[in-house]
């Protein structure tokens, strides 16, 4: 307990700790009367046999009457909160005033996005409109105006350097009828949570109380209880945590902060940096920056991939933990300063957070690279295998057979460099881009342009649906394909994968192609809901996909679940274990490696893409629908669509192509005739988009 | 300051012992005696008993528990489903294994008498319970999860009463028949077989009996609440003598108000959930004079709050006709009451009927 008790019992030990011994020894002294001395004695000794008598249990009438004082004091600011919309089943929700001129706080998660009419009632019982002014998304608080509500006390805020844990936290709510606040009694279970946005408590936090304050023994507001939950993002509601003992708090000094803001009208929102750490184990070390996401707060600041932040907003930054939360308080328009390592250099910079990151689009060059295998030893630089007409590149000058050598005076080592290079720049950026060709080295301003919608789009070599029987690229490429034209089907002779302790089970093939050195992509194809009926099946979809494995110089895999027959998170995310067993044995071309399936067997693809997202460069969806859901582009991550349909599809795909492009993916669509699956324009079609993949 | 120093100096300053330890006894004689928790408190262990009998099927518990009333064996518990059957077994918390006899039930309240043979057995006393107070520390001790087995005591958990409020919960649709007062608690007692164990305060007073799982219909989320000893008191008076207890008392619907009479259209009801907007107003009747206008919504009728159409005819049922009544009214972004006279009813209707 950390304050004293206000009840009569303690108001009588404090009294008798006030009598000072030394004013009675003057009096003595000055021959002052005995019997004032022995009454006084009697007193202390009153004192001493309280102390002797009071056992822990005895405290405990003085704490529950100091958690009544506690909630005494607060409950005239703290007024109930109702909504009109109808329904008798809505239950009310608990607001805390902010200030003398009816401003009240709240949770927001009752209050729906289009607010029907608001109602408070005051502590006295008087029920006034409400307005919503703004919401703070970031904590799941709500502002609202209370017209007339002028007589409520602004509640005393508990010092914010002096929350400890384990002092008492009282959660008080006004949700049942009557005079009296409802409260459950806890303590401060850890500060800090949430990213540094919540206290935690193991009083009752439920709907009963959510948008009450949490105070202290001494009734001063220690946060407002919201049903923010650890793992949920932000704006989602977490009220199945209710009555867990895990509760949670918005610090008091941070809703107070926020008030003025939000009382402009104006919504508040998590700030965003526009980094990545590579890693969102909270306790790996902060290193390098994985990514900088081009047109975001941490690229304007100058930040690069590969510079090492050690100091944020002020705290000294050693996990991923620290960075997230120094970064968890904070809003879109804060700025706070950081400082890094750049080749040993320190350096500062000041970042201005955003609530919405730029869709991140690729730009265009206009190269293909070369397949080279990332094993064998090359000379730096990435060859160019293909130009394609009009484009930044062809422009420039640059030819197929040429290698690129340096970005701004920045070489470009190898094609991975090259990738994160690519994954940096947005269309409207200008490379001094320098290349060799026949040992002549060249330099030239290049701008690079808008991404084209789609990766066949605008493509010399991609088919449209008119002319799907376009001859694949000619032999005049680097490192091309030639068909074996005339040549018999080859038959598969699948091998079964075989992972220890693993889930499931897998069969890839790898046909045997002409360049066998270069790397490989490979097509995961997923079966229906229940897998692989029987090895017919998978050898039909093996011997579908030859032709395309052949030139395209593909593997094939086909993976199983381990419990049909339904398709469990474990069984999709142990799909990417298999690709990666694939890779131990082959050389991978980790930009071609692509998941698809057939109706059913698509949306299975569709959630094994999504689930191994790093893995995926690719989707191939059959006969199936685009999802209307979509998540955000990664730069270092980019995933290309590709539909194929038996017929011309109705609006509802277009819609949802345009919103994939709108997201800034590339998607293509084709119609490749009935039945889609095993038309040999879809053969075509595949193997000009596994070609392009790559493109940039 | 420490009690030594206060030694030192009353050592020092030579004044005789005898006086300190008058001083000493006085003080504890002021004192009282120490407010212990534990001297009575703990008793109540020996009083809470553990009944199994029907269930167990279907996601209802086959147990739950009950506290002693009487020392001949009486025991108090919620009406459920577990006393479905004529094996009703009460196990005593030394283990001591009874065949109980449903005794009395006032479905009414939810509660139950079960009687077991015997004697001198700790009892707790419920011919004076004193109501707890919101805020008050308070102990639950029930069987829950059924965790205690044979010679094992009951679980005691600890918390504070929440709120004090009329009992607004069901499970699944069915709403509980008692609405009266309960006590909210803090502490987790919804649980499996918590029902019909003892709510006690810090001197083991017996204060209420522990309710059923319910969902509260209001907050949406499962309730911890006890039924107040207060409440059930009287009741229980006539339930040991196998009597029946008066029913539940009801809101008395002395024929009530209804939006007509008052001179209130309301919109056409089309959903469950129509907002209560008024239509329009009829001339010369208690809402006209009172100055309510077309397009107001009514949003709260004597205070309380009305979130549709239905909940309005509902709370002017339980109106009284002769009382003046005040009405909440939204009109546009603004809040006004407005008081209604019923009396002027018959006088409207008379002029509705003379022409």
């Amino acid at each position: 307990m950390s304050s004293p008790p206000r009840s009569s019992q303690a108001r009588q030990i404090r009294e008798s700790r006030r009598l000072d011994p030394r004013r009675l020894d003057s009096r003595r002294e000055a021959g002052g009367g005995r019997g004032w001395v022995l009454a006084v004695v009697v007193l202390l000794g009153c004192w001493v046999g309280r102390v002797v008598a009071q056992d822990p249990v005895a405290l405990e009438p003085l704490e529950e009457a100091a958690w009544q004082a506690a909630v005494n004091r607060v409950a005239p600011s703290v007024v109930r909160l109702e909504r009109l919309d109808g329904t008798t089943e809505t239950p009310p929700a608990t607001g805390v005033v902010v200030s003398t001129d009816g401003l009240v706080v709240t949770s927001s998660h009752w209050i729906p996005a289009a607010p029907p009419p608001l109602l408070c009632l005051t502590p006295t019982g008087q029920r006034l409109p409400a307005e919503l002014v703004a919401r703070d998304h970031s904590r799941l608080i709500a502002l609202l105006r209370v017209a007339g509500l002028t007589a409520a006390p602004i509640p005393p805020p508990a010092p914010a350097g002096e929350v400890r844990v384990g002092q008492w936290a009282i959660a008080v709510g006004r949700t049942f009828p009557g005079s009296e606040p409802n409260r459950s009694v806890g303590i401060i279970s850890a500060r800090e949570r949430i990213w540094g946005r919540a206290l935690q408590t193991d009083a009752k936090v439920s709907p009963a109380n959510y948008g009450g304050p949490l105070v202290d023994v001494r009734g001063r507001v220690l946060g407002l209880l919201v049903p923010l939950a650890p793992d949920g993002t932000p704006d989602a509601v977490q009220v199945a945590w209710y009555d867990s003992g895990i509760g949670f708090a918005v610090p008091w000094e941070q809703v107070l902060a926020a008030v003025p803001r939000l009382a402009g009208g104006n919504d508040l929102r998590s700030g965003l940096a526009g980094v990545t750490l590579g890693t969102s184990d909270p306790l790996a070390p902060v290193g390098a920056l994985a990514s900088v996401r081009p047109g975001t707060p941490a690229a304007r600041a100058g930040l690069l991939p590969g510079d090492e932040v050690y100091e944020l907003d002020g705290r000294s930054l050693a996990r991923v933990g620290d960075w997230k939360r120094a970064l968890g308080p904070k809003y879109a328009g804060d700025t706070l300063a950081l400082r890094y390592r750049r080749g040993g250099e320190e350096r500062e910079a000041s970042l201005t957070l955003t609530d919405e990151l730029p869709v991140y689009r690729r730009p265009l060059l206009g190269v293909r690279l070369a397949r080279e295998a990332p094993s064998a030893p090359a000379e730096p630089g990435v060859l160019v295998r293909q130009v394609e007409p009009e484009s930044p590149a062809a422009l420039a000058g640059i030819v197929a057979g040429a290698r690129l050598v340096s970005v701004n005076g920045q070489p470009l080592v190898d094609p991975s460099a090259w990738r994160q290079r690519i994954g940096q720049a947005v269309a409207g950026d200008v490379w001094q881009l320098t290349w060799k060709h026949h040992g002549q080295e060249r330099t030239a301003d290049v701008t690079l342009a808008p991404g084209p919608p789609g990766l066949l789009e605008n493509d010399p070599d991609g088919p449209s649906p008119a002319d799907a029987e376009t001859p694949p690229p000619s032999a005049a490429e680097p490192n091309g394909r030639e068909p074996q034209a005339d040549s018999a089907p080859l038959e598969p002779a699948p091998l079964e994968l075989r992972v220890p302790e693993s889930r499931g089970r897998a069969w890839a093939w790898i046909p045997a192609v002409p360049d066998a050195a270069a790397p490989r992509g490979a097509l995961v194809w997923m079966p229906g809901p229940s897998g692989w009926s029987s090895e017919d099946e998978r050898t039909n979809c093996f011997r579908r996909f030859a032709p395309l494995a052949e030139r395209a110089g593909l593997a094939i895999l086909l993976p199983q679940p381990a419990e049909g027959p339904a398709w469990t998170r474990a069984d999709l995310e142990q799909v990417g274990v298999w690709i990666d067993e694939l890779g131990r044995g082959l050389e991978l071309d980790r930009e071609r490696v692509v998941c698809g399936g057939d109706e059913a067997g698509a949306a299975l693809a569709w959630l094994a893409g999504w689930v191994g997202r790093s893995r995926f460069r690719g989707l191939v969806l059959v006969e199936a629908p685009l999802s209307p859901r979509v998540p955000e582009n990664d730069p270092q991550a980019p995933v290309a669509l590709l539909a194929l349909h038996a017929r011309v599809p109705g609006e509802d795909s277009a819609r949802a192509i345009a919103a994939w492009r709108t997201a800034g993916y590339s998607v293509d669509e084709r119609v490749v005739g009935s039945p889609a699956p095993q038309s040999p324009a879809a053969t075509e079609v595949l193997t000009d988009w596994f070609d392009a993949l790559d493109r940039l | 300051m420490s009690c030594r120093s206060l030694f030192t100096i009353v050592v020092r300053r030579g004044i005789g012992w005898s006086v300190l330890c008058l001083g000493l006894i006085g003080g504890l004689l002021v004192a009282g005696p120490a407010k212990s928790r534990a001297a009575g408190w703990l008793d109540a262990q020996t009083r809470v008993v553990k009944i199994f009998g029907a269930g167990g099927t279907a996601g209802l518990e086959a147990y739950q528990s009950g506290v002693l009333i009487s020392p001949e064996g009486m025991i108090l518990t919620v009406w459920s489903a577990v006393l479905d059957t004529d094996q009703l077994s009460v196990v005593l918390d030394d283990g001591r294994n009874y065949l109980g006899e449903l005794w009395a039930a006032d479905p009414g309240r939810e509660i139950a008498l079960v009687k077991i043979d015997a004697e001198e057995l700790a009892a707790f006393r419920y011919d004076a319970p004193r109501p707890a107070r919101v805020g008050e520390r308070v102990w639950a001790w029930s069987n829950l999860f059924g965790v205690a087995q044979g010679a094992e005591a009951v679980s005691v958990q600890h918390g504070v009463v929440a709120a004090i409020a009329p009992l607004e919960a069901g499970r699944g649709v069915f709403l509980s028949p008692y609405r009266g007062p309960v006590y909210v608690l803090d502490n987790m007692t919804n649980n499996p077989g918590a029902a019909g164990g003892a709510l006690v305060d810090g001197d083991g007073a017996l204060l209420g009996l522990l309710g059923k799982e319910l969902r509260s219909t209001s907050q949406g989320v499962w309730l911890n609440y006890a039924l107040p000893l207060a409440e059930l008191a009287g009741p229980l008076a006539t339930l040991v003598e196998r009597r029946s207890p008066l029913p539940v008392a009801r809101d008395e619907r002395r024929g009530g108000l209804d939006a007509t009479s008052l001179g209130i259209v309301l919109v056409p009801d089309v959903v469950p959930r129509t907002p209560a907007y008024v239509e329009s107003v009829r001339p010369g009747t208690p809402a006209a004079d009172a100055g309510l206008r077309a397009d107001d919504l009514v949003v709260s009728v004597a205070g309380r709050l009305v979130r549709n159409c239905q909940a309005l005819r509902e709370a002017l049922t339980g109106c009284d006709p002769l009382t003046p009544l005040v009405l909440g009214v939204l009109r546009q972004e603004t809040l006004v009451e407005l008081t209604l006279d019923p009396r002027a009813r018959e006088a409207a209707a008379a002029a509705g009927d003379s022409p």
